[in-house]
């Protein structure tokens, strides 16, 4: 798998967001869970998605293929080979769903109707992008599930979800995913509730199925490790905006953003360091704080991050590399010294 | 499947053996037999005539048995008030009962389930709002109260349709739609909340991004999966049509059995009371059986365990 | 180090009925089956393993929630009372359990400080002013403000949640804690605000813990020593750095190299995975448990179940491949 930056080229992207907002209303208050966020995936990319609760990494995928519901107010663009999907008719976006772009999520049992049979859940999608009749439906559900590596395909056609295990009915959602030949796969949090043998074998798994068949794939996790693996690009997200943007593994090499350096020393590592976490929490979409998102969380805040929101821009020194941090350059060359709060 | 038939089954079986032997004692309970159906000043030896006559003066257990045996060849007794066979009275008026309750169960599934349906898909919105609110309203007002407004609305005033009588099938009307409003708001609460219920579930988001239309989306996925808590409510509904409704029953002077059973508590002729309450709980219990096999039918997961699952 | 708690061949075995037939074929099902290890004062015994492998169950059982179907529990010597009486009371004050979602441990109607007293209320112990003072003193250990103290646990993060569990769980003053999956619900900041608390809440009151979890990560920092579960059993026990860094026993090694490498780091050749389905308690192979699924399986695997035993550095290992008794590689690889 090609690791390696793919910024620089002047290849059109497949998904294209652009200052996506997202804005709910309910009784008490009204408030903004995603304020401007950016992201592209070039075709065949993989694009990790991290962040933790509240950091509206599932909610940007899931407002960028209008799945949130009426009530929701989202603006901004989403442009998927040139067109805006936030503007698309019912019915365009419909057939995009699923045949363009196809999402998994991360509690396969509870993903898959309990009353109907696996089969004939995955005929739906067939008979609906191919067109296919009862009959050779089955017949391609079946050879799906071979390519997912279910064993006893035919057999498990008549089972129901209730049946099998989280790792095989994750197997059926990407069987499902795979019936409408989508060109990108949005992968939210996959495995996160899953065994580690069986994640590992789901993530090998998607990786052989990109290999094959040049599909991109928006992979959102929490888990930075997961991201490291399997990921191309790797997009950073803290209280609904992108903090940091770059290839993988320069963004873990040399983080340009705090709360990424943050991250990765909280996180035990396996070669028992000890942990650093991150004082305070995560703010309220409603309560957020002037200036900077993280500041009041930040080791390396100055006056002038109270101020304003710093922009997520690029880093002079280093292509495809985009950071939210207004000491960017001196983050990422390791040079910046903590300060006071004045 | 089979297994968990048999189950329900057996359950089935201890409720009506409960019930019956609960009606059995209903008629000891009250005091002396003898007594309570004759005045008390009734001379000792009249009092014994009856007591013999009617077997009371048997010990309990012999009772109880000979009442099982006369249950299970037909017999529920003779009416203490009429000398006509109890069975009987009640079939006399079944057929009037059902004319008007099951017409009421259509009405009440007919309209409850769809506005159900229309609130939920459009929730927090003045159609939900509404509909509910008007749900809420029709379950507060009692019958009898409502029974009166329509009769002085349509029979009074507008002179559309007639006050009772059991001629002509517009004498229907009336009685059906008092008798099913409340039970169609009931129906409507229940099968919002399950529709709401399945809406939020993962499996219609997935459904959703698989590129159904939303339309497909209801019908294959939702309503199947909300069918299964509006199932019981609906079971329940029809276990009780046997019962018939007193209280509509006088207002529209329908010859039906909830009247019956009323004579009957207040003139204390404890046999049809007795064979009432049978047939009645009976009813429910096959209603029940009947739900919690259609729950096996649509609900794989009650019919198959999952303890023999594929890894 | 004195044994504080000791557990002797821990068995839970549940019989159940699977289709088939008109009543159910019975079976077997070995959640746990002859389990041992000992806790001490100060030190931190993690237990880790998948979904399946017995260690939720096996922390039910060293503190007595669910009775062993055989083998015991030793606390300071004296078995675990199965019988709810005086003594067993006595003995549930010494050990407490800290569960892995904060918000379903509490009780929603009830507040904080309500909840953290509760303990001492149940078992009589002090005067109403004695058991505020202390829920107070243990708010401010964990971490948390006084006004704490009157709020909901819906008010509150699952961080801070989570810490009043940990804060009532200490109210009797325990000498055991068993934390099964305590911060798989949390974020991964938050995280390592919980883990750092129960290191220094160990070093503080010498609290023993048993900790529970299937993250090889978190379990690795927080331990003393390791033991790695598979279908009931214990497959490898050692310290730490021993086990990552050297694993001996097949399952263990796989294990591993499923976990995501370490950031920043890349994987050496490709992932070794165990082969086949995930195991299933109800039909427990024969011998090994793991047989079926290991590239080094022999006859002997199917036919004899290893023992666990100590290798010449004290690592504990049950697989015949590690002592010795058949070729560690596979047949296949020179």
């Amino acid at each position: 798998m090609d690791k390696a930056g793919t910024q620089g080229r002047a290849v059109a992207p497949l998904l294209d967001i652009r200052g996506l907002e997202i804005r709910f209303r309910t009784r008490q208050r009204q408030f903004r869970a995603l304020s401007g966020v950016d992201l592209t995936v070039g075709p065949g990319e993989a694009v990790g998605l991290v962040g933790e609760s509240g950091s509206g990494k599932s909610i940007t995928c899931l407002a960028a293929l209008r799945l949130l519901g009426p009530r929701v107010l989202v603006s901004g663009e989403v442009l998927f080979d040139g067109r805006n999907l936030l503007t698309l008719d019912d019915a365009a976006m419909t057939k995009v769903r699923g045949g363009d772009i196809a999402m998994i999520f991360q509690d396969a049992s509870s993903s898959l109707n309990p009353v109907r049979k696996i089969g004939s859940q995955i005929c739906e999608s067939l008979r609906l992008h191919q067109g296919l009749d009862k009959q050779s439906a089955m017949a391609e559900a079946k050879r799906l599930l071979d390519r997912v590596q279910i064993p006893m395909a035919s057999q498990r056609l008549y089972d129901y979800p209730h049946q099998l295990s989280g790792g095989m009915n994750q197997r059926v959602m990407i069987a499902i995913a795979l019936a409408g030949s989508p060109r990108l796969l949005v992968a939210d949090e996959p495995t996160t509730a899953l065994d580690a043998t069986v994640q590992a074998q789901i993530l090998d798994l998607l990786n052989e199925i990109r290999r094959d068949t040049g599909m991109a794939m928006v992979l959102i996790s929490h888990d930075l490790g997961v991201v490291a693996e399997n990921c191309d690009r790797v997009a950073v997200m803290y209280a609904g905006r992108v903090m940091e943007t770059g290839g993988n593994p320069e963004i873990f090499d040399h983080p340009s953003h705090p709360y990424t350096k943050g991250l990765l020393a909280a996180i035990p590592s396996g070669g028992g360091q000890r942990t650093r976490p991150i004082p305070g929490s995560v703010p309220e979409p409603w309560a957020m704080p002037p200036g900077c998102v993280f500041a009041p969380r930040c080791d390396y805040a100055g006056p002038s991050c109270l101020a304003a929101q710093p922009p997520l821009e690029p880093i002079g020194s280093v292509t495809g590399q985009l950071s939210a941090c207004l000491r960017r350059t001196e983050i990422i060359a390791g040079t910046a010294k903590k300060r006071e709060m004045a | 499947m089979g297994k968990y038939l048999l189950g329900k089954l057996g359950r089935a079986a201890l409720t009506i053996i409960a019930v019956v032997t609960f009606a059995f004692l209903a008629l000891h309970a009250a005091g002396d037999p003898a007594v309570v159906m004759l005045s008390p000043d009734t001379p000792p030896e009249v009092l014994d005539a009856f007591r013999h006559e009617w077997g009371l003066d048997q010990p309990l257990w012999q009772q109880y048995l000979t009442y099982w045996g006369n249950i299970l060849h037909g017999n529920f007794g003779d009416s203490m008030r009429s000398d006509r066979p109890a069975l009987e009275l009640i079939m006399d008026r079944l057929p009037a009962t059902l004319t008007l309750m099951l017409p009421a169960l259509v009405f009440k599934i007919g309209l409850g389930i769809p506005l159900g349906v229309l609130a939920a898909l459009n929730r927090n919105t003045w159609i939900d709002r509404v509909t509910i609110a008007g749900a809420v309203f029709s379950h507060a007002v009692p019958n009898f109260v409502m029974g009166f407004l329509l009769v002085i609305l349509f029979s009074v005033t507008l002179h559309w349709l007639s006050s009772g009588g059991f001629e002509k099938p517009t004498d229907l009307i009336l009685p059906i739609v008092t008798l099913g409003t409340s039970g169609a708001a009931i129906i409507a609460r229940f099968t919002r909340s399950a529709m709401v219920d399945v809406l939020g579930q993962p499996y219609v988001r997935a459904a959703q991004a698989k590129g159904l239309p939303w339309s497909q989306v209801i019908v294959t996925h939702v309503l199947p999966n909300a069918a299964i808590p509006t199932l019981t409510i609906v079971g329940l509904m029809v276990g009780s049509l046997v019962a018939g409704s007193v209280i509509v029953e006088t207002i529209f002077s329908w010859p039906g059995v909830g009247r019956l059973l009323i004579l009957s508590v207040s003139t204390r002729d404890l046999p049809v009371v007795q064979t009432l309450l049978i047939l009645i709980a009976g009813a429910m219990v096959a209603a029940n059986f009947t739900v919690d096999f259609l729950y096996g039918v649509i609900d794989p997961r009650v019919r198959l365990a999952p303890a023999a699952r594929a890894k | 180090m004195s044994d504080l708690l000791v557990a002797e061949n821990l068995a839970r075995h549940y019989n159940i009925r699977l289709p088939g037939g008109l009543l159910g074929t019975p079976a077997v099902l070995k959640a746990v089956d002859g389990v041992s290890f000992r806790l001490h004062r100060g030190r931190t015994l993690g237990i880790v393993g998948e979904s399946g492998c017995g260690k939720s169950t096996t922390a039910s059982l060293t503190i007595g929630l669910i009775p062993p179907t055989s083998g015991r529990t030793l606390l300071n010597g004296e078995p675990i009372a199965s019988v709810a009486d005086a003594h067993w009371r006595r003995q549930r004050r010494d050990m407490q359990m800290v569960f892995q979602d904060p918000l379903a441990a509490l009780d929603r109607r009830l507040s904080v400080g309500k909840q953290l007293m509760e303990p001492m209320v149940i078992h009589g112990i002090g005067s109403a002013a004695d058991r505020r003072e202390r829920a107070r003193d243990l708010l401010s250990e964990v971490g948390l403000q006084p006004h704490h103290f009157d709020r909901y646990p819906h008010e509150l993060s699952g961080g801070q949640r989570q810490r009043v569990v940990l804060a009532r769980a200490l109210m009797l003053n325990p000498s055991v804690v068993v934390c099964d999956e305590p911060v798989s619900a949390l974020d991964v900041s938050i995280q390592a605000q919980v883990l750092a608390l129960l290191e220094k809440l160990q070093a503080e009151l010498n609290l023993a813990y048993l900790f529970i979890s299937h993250d090889l990560r978190v379990v690795r920092q927080i331990s003393h020593e390791v033991a790695v579960m598979y279908l009931g059993r214990i497959v490898e026990q050692g310290s730490p750095e021993r086990l990552f860094d050297n694993p001996e026993h097949p399952y263990t090694q796989m294990l591993l190299d499923a976990v995501p490498a370490a950031v920043g780091r890349s994987r050496s050749g490709p992932r070794k995975l165990p082969q086949g389905e995930p195991p299933n308690a109800i039909n427990v192979p024969s011998g090994c448990p793991f047989h079926p699924r290991c590239p080094l399986a022999q006859s002997l695997c199917a036919a004899e179940r290893p023992a666990l035993e100590p290798l010449p550095d004290g690592q504990l290992v049950a697989c015949h491949a590690a002592h010795g008794r058949i070729p560690r590689q596979p047949a296949s690889v020179s």
